[in-house]
């Protein structure tokens, strides 16, 4: 078919015809647009989602959004690809719009060379003189089409059965022991050249707790030392990705579940810790002693940014969390201090030499097992001494040298530098009576040699 | 000529049948229009409705040669398109041709299913090709020729149902129908007082190339090719043929037998100009094609014996093909 001539002349039938040609075009690329729209934006919230929650991996994400642009182009371009013109379209509006009774049709149709010219000539005249009854922007604005409406519901569904699925999958799934998790964990660490070390370790421990092959006290060391790997990882290398940070803090919180986990039982065992029916009057106290080293640990807080209440249900049970009220920091130092109480069994001497110089652990005051109440012989008076254990049934008596090390602790006031042993620990002989200081260095009977003595 | 010329000789001339014709003033229309369309028409009504009238007054109102055969049972082809006559001059005998009632401009054919298809077929070749073929003598008919045929739907006993062949030469089929009370009450006032009215010749002496003009004029009205993609698609959605979940309307499969033949199409365009031309247009629209889309294609139709069964009609199909067929 011949190439219609285009008509430039400002006003004739066929510019119309033309111009409104093109607004439908556009149209038609603002229906494609408003109907991508939401399906993409759907898509784009899912993979962000799933690529935050470690779904899927970053190759996977963008893979799949290159799939989508390529989709939508292919889409679009096989749209306007068409060879379908739209001018006999437009021209048909334009003749409803304006009762023309198809002159617009035919003149935007016919070949003018293939016509009597004198016919053509009066018909273009007719429509010239209907114009006036057709005025674009008025008769033809742009609408939202239903399709737009129907993609924008469809999508917001997929979005809601997405968080839908989610959520039914979570509460009806059957939970996975800490094992398990771990070894997952360590999968996918493992696809990190950098992490693989660190993955290996968790397989380990998976592995070792699959086996039941760990004593409580290893699988602490275990999980204290992965802990700080982890923490390292965070710290060491800021720049890595949120998929990457998220699985380190998902390998932190299942490594502290699993240490709750084991606080947890040897709480329901009833065993270690201080048990007392006193009342609970070392809260404050445990808050005080927590405050000096709790810088130690703030990087720990990172592991647990979600703000669910981890650690804290350590050896000495909840009556010291209740206290602590400290939050995370404490909760830090518990892990700390039970870490060092291990590594340090055995090592007293060691342990004190440090303390004297003020600079060895940090920690020596929360070695002291809290909630429980002070040595009597540490109490003024007027305060507890004696009186303060009539009522209670049992006690917990604790060795001479950590007794020690919490009465230094105390007595510091917070500041390690002024260290003064009130309890000497060691042999060094008293000093003479005629020794100006001599008085103020009288050593306590410890309460439980009391019944030796006599 | 110019369009204008052209709405006022067929203006004159339908307000000149008029004078004798009460009512059925599409019938009128249309039969002017397959005339300047160079067609032939098939009226169909019961008799007394005044089909030999309305033929009677155009010839009248065009001022050109009219001849009327009855068609009979024993109506011999011979006796419409002529025969070989021994004839006696200058001292010998010779034959010569006798030239039969065809050969006029227009020829009414009243009640043409009362004749034998023998005799049916002797108009098949005037009506298409526009001649004669005589004793292997070929004649051709003046223009214009139009043939206008009658037949009566009801008195079926003795009667040979025109052939599809013959049919499909029609260009239009035009149902005649019964007055209106009014129309009837002036067919009484004009045809049973004094006055008679007379059919007046509107077209002067040369009018024959006039008329020629004018169906040349027709030919050159622009029509759109969406609109002739529109007949298109609509002839061919008659045809009953190919799968049953193919048909625009499951009607053409269930009571059609055949479909219209090309020529429906032909008629349906060149109708349609010709009504843009009397509506002062000079272009086609859907509407002229719609006017046009009955008479054009209600013979053309053939329907199976389910339809005759259940009385559905060629117009009940064609209805619902238009209805369902989009424009675009």
């Amino acid at each position: 078919m011949e190439e219609r001539p285009l008509a430039k002349e400002a006003g004739s039938p066929e510019l119309l015809v033309d111009r409104l040609s093109l607004r439908l075009k556009k149209h038609a690329l603002w229906d494609l647009l408003l109907v991508l729209c939401p399906p993409f934006f759907a898509f784009s919230y899912m993979a962000f989602y799933l690529h935050r929650a470690a779904w899927i991996g970053q190759g996977a994400l963008l893979f799949a959004g290159m799939a989508w642009i390529g989709a939508a182009v292919l889409l679009g371009a096989l749209r306007f690809s068409s060879p379908t013109s739209t001018t006999p379209l437009a021209a048909r509006f334009i003749d409803e719009k304006a009762d023309a009774k198809e002159r617009f049709l035919t003149l935007a149709t016919l070949v003018p060379s293939h016509s009597p010219s004198s016919l053509f000539a009066r018909l273009r005249q007719e429509a010239a003189a209907l114009l006036d009854r057709v005025d674009l922007s008025r008769d033809f604005p742009y609408r939202v089409k239903r399709s737009f409406v129907a993609s924008f519901i469809v999508s917001l569904a997929v979005i809601l059965l997405l968080h839908l699925v989610l959520l039914m999958g979570a509460l009806f799934a059957p939970q996975e022991s800490p094992s398990k998790e771990l070894a997952l964990l360590a999968e996918k660490l493992a696809q990190t050249p950098r992490l693989q070390s660190l993955a290996r370790s968790l397989k380990s421990l998976a592995e070792r707790l699959e086996k039941d092959k760990l004593s409580d006290a290893e699988k602490r060391t275990v999980v204290q030392e992965l802990l700080k790997e982890i923490e390292k990882q965070l710290q060491t290398n800021p720049q890595d990705g949120e998929s990457k940070k998220d699985l380190l803090s998902q390998a932190g919180n299942a490594l502290q579940k699993l240490e709750q986990g084991e606080g947890k039982e040897q709480e329901q065992k009833g065993g270690g810790g201080i048990k007392t029916n006193l009342p609970d009057e070392s809260a404050g106290k445990g808050g005080k002693q927590s405050k000096g080293s709790g810088e130690g640990n703030q990087s720990n807080s990172r592991l647990t940014e979600s703000g669910e209440p981890k650690g804290g249900k350590s050896a000495q049970g909840e009556t010291k969390e209740s206290g602590v009220g400290q939050g995370d920091k404490g909760k830090g130092e518990d892990r700390d201090d039970r870490l060092k109480d291990e590594k340090q069994k055995g090592k007293e001497s060691e342990t004190a030499k440090s303390d004297q110089e003020g600079k060895g652990s940090k920690n020596t005051s929360e070695e002291i097992p809290r909630g429980a109440p002070p040595a009597d012989r540490f109490a003024k008076p007027g305060e507890q001494g004696e009186g303060g254990i009539k009522g209670a049934r049992f006690v917990t008596v604790e060795l001479p040298e950590a007794e020690a090390e919490r009465s230094s602790g105390e007595g510091r006031s917070g500041k390690r530098k002024a260290v003064q042993p009130k309890v000497p620990v060691s042999n060094v002989p008293l000093r003479p009576a005629d020794f100006p200081e001599a008085s103020a260095e009288k050593q306590p009977l410890p309460l439980e040699y009391r019944g030796l003595i006599r | 000529m110019e369009p204008e010329k052209f709405r006022d000789i067929f203006s004159s001339l339908e307000a000149e049948v008029k004078k004798a014709i009460v009512g059925h003033d599409d019938v009128i229309r249309k039969v002017l229009i397959a005339f300047f369309s160079g067609g032939h028409v098939l009226l169909e009504g019961v008799p007394g409705l005044g089909k030999t009238l309305l033929v009677k007054s155009l010839s009248g109102a065009f001022g050109l040669s009219f001849k009327r055969v009855q068609f009979t049972p024993d109506l011999m082809p011979s006796d419409i398109v002529g025969t070989q006559v021994l004839a006696e001059g200058d001292g010998h005998r010779e034959f010569q041709f006798r030239k039969g009632p065809i050969f006029a401009h227009v020829v009414l054919a009243d009640e043409i299913n009362r004749a034998t298809p023998k005799t049916q077929s002797a108009v098949l070749e005037a009506m298409e090709e526009r001649q004669v073929t005589v004793f292997g003598e070929t004649f051709p008919l003046e223009a214009p020729f139009m043939v206008l045929a009658t037949q009566n739907p009801i008195e079926l006993e003795g009667t040979y149902p025109l052939p599809e062949a013959q049919l499909d030469r029609f260009f239009f089929k035009l149902l005649v129908t019964s007055p209106q009370p009014n129309e009837l009450t002036e067919i009484l006032h004009r045809t049973t007082g004094v006055e008679v009215q007379e059919v007046a010749r509107v077209l002067p002496k040369n009018g024959a190339r006039a008329l020629e003009e004018s169906q040349l004029l027709l030919r050159q009205v622009l029509i759109a090719p969406p609109l002739e993609d529109y007949v298109v698609r609509l002839v061919h959605a008659t045809q009953p043929t190919g799968q049953k979940g193919n048909h625009l309307v499951s009607e053409v499969k269930d009571y059609l037998r055949f479909g219209s033949s090309p020529r429906g199409a032909q008629a349906i365009i060149l109708g349609a100009k010709g009504n843009a031309l009397v509506e002062g247009r000079v272009h086609v629209s859907y509407e002229d094609i719609e006017a046009v889309i009955y008479p054009s294609l209600r013979h053309r139709l053939i329907l199976n014996f389910q339809a005759d069964a259940e009385n559905v009609s060629a117009d009940q199909i064609l209805a619902a093909l238009i209805k369902k067929l989009p424009r675009d």
